[in-house]
């Protein structure tokens, strides 16, 4: 009985939380991983971020948008309003400006 | 004082209290890694960490969610659905029984803490789901991405909707939970959040 138990805690265990994460881990690698060189910085982002809308810059980070590789710079704006900044990391493109 | 009264049982098994804490972990995480009341707090921290770590902890929801869904079924007594959930009608009778302070005590959940359960998983699946179409049509990332690639921006900014609603929804039902797990702890003079730990109750 109590090895019976233990067998079918193993499985579920196997079918669920492991399993899931480890799938999703597989899937994801590319999202997080740090790319080549990139000829746009991160100052440039920011620089370009703060032109468009002066304020102050919360954070600014690499991140996906749209399975683009972006500089994600976040500023709380002078105006009040907050703004998300996406800057392809190769070409210095705004991919993306979304008012939150 | 004789000794039925201190005997106590195991009811609670091993994974039951695993899943029950390590999804309070995750939630905690996922929750505050995102915007909310200690925004002020998280400007401080690294974007990416904060990113990768809503992330992490969304995709162990998803998995603990599984296993409780298999666990339901498959479980010990008191972790099966068939112990603890009960149709509207006798949730309802026992809530007016537990505002009177005449509910009976049951030792695994009782019909209000099943039915608990039962909207705090569903909500967390919607989160989770919305979540995970939200990294995919977002993001371009994820498990989902290749079925989310290409969806408008409305779309996207409809399902972050969806996610922050849901997500908003369990941090109330988790007040709920709270607020019953101590009323009835009251009520029936045992510490229900201990025995969540040890698994174990009065008999």
């Amino acid at each position: 009985m109590i090895a019976h138990k233990s067998i079918l805690m193993a499985i579920t265990l196997a079918l669920a939380t492991p399993f899931t994460v480890a799938t999703f881990a597989a899937e994801d690698s590319s999202a997080t991983a740090p790319t080549a060189a990139h000829e746009f910085t991160k100052e440039q982002a920011i620089e370009k971020a703060l032109k468009a809308h002066p304020g102050k810059v919360t954070k600014a980070y690499q991140d996906t948008k749209k399975g683009q590789q972006t500089w994600e710079v976040k500023i709380k704006g002078d105006d009040g309003q907050k703004w998300e900044m996406y800057y392809d990391m190769k070409t210095g493109e705004l991919v993306a400006e979304e008012a939150d | 004082m004789t000794e039925h009264d201190t005997t106590e049982i195991i009811v609670w098994d091993p994974l039951v209290r695993l899943f029950h804490w390590i999804l309070v972990a995750a939630f905690t995480l996922a929750y505050f890694s995102q915007e909310g009341p200690f925004e002020d707090w998280l400007e401080q921290l690294d974007g990416a960490w904060l990113q990768t770590t809503h992330v992490w902890a969304g995709y162990t929801i998803a998995g603990l969610l599984l296993f409780r869904l298999i666990w339901g079924f498959v479980g010990p007594r008191h972790a099966r659905f068939s112990d603890f959930v009960q149709g509207p009608r006798q949730t309802w009778s026992y809530l007016k029984e537990v505002l009177t302070l005449r509910a009976p005590r049951y030792l695994g959940h009782n019909p209000a803490g099943g039915a608990m359960i039962v909207v705090l998983l569903s909500s967390l699946t919607i989160t989770v789901t919305a979540g995970l179409l939200l990294y995919g049509a977002d993001k371009g990332a994820g498990p989902l991405s290749g079925l989310m690639m290409g969806a408008s921006d409305a779309a996207i900014h409809s399902i972050k909707e969806v996610h922050e609603f849901f997500a908003n929804l369990t941090l109330i039902l988790v007040v709920g939970h709270l607020i019953g797990v101590i009323w009835e702890s009251l009520l029936h003079r045992e510490n229900l959040a201990h025995a969540m730990i040890t698994g174990r109750k009065r008999a």
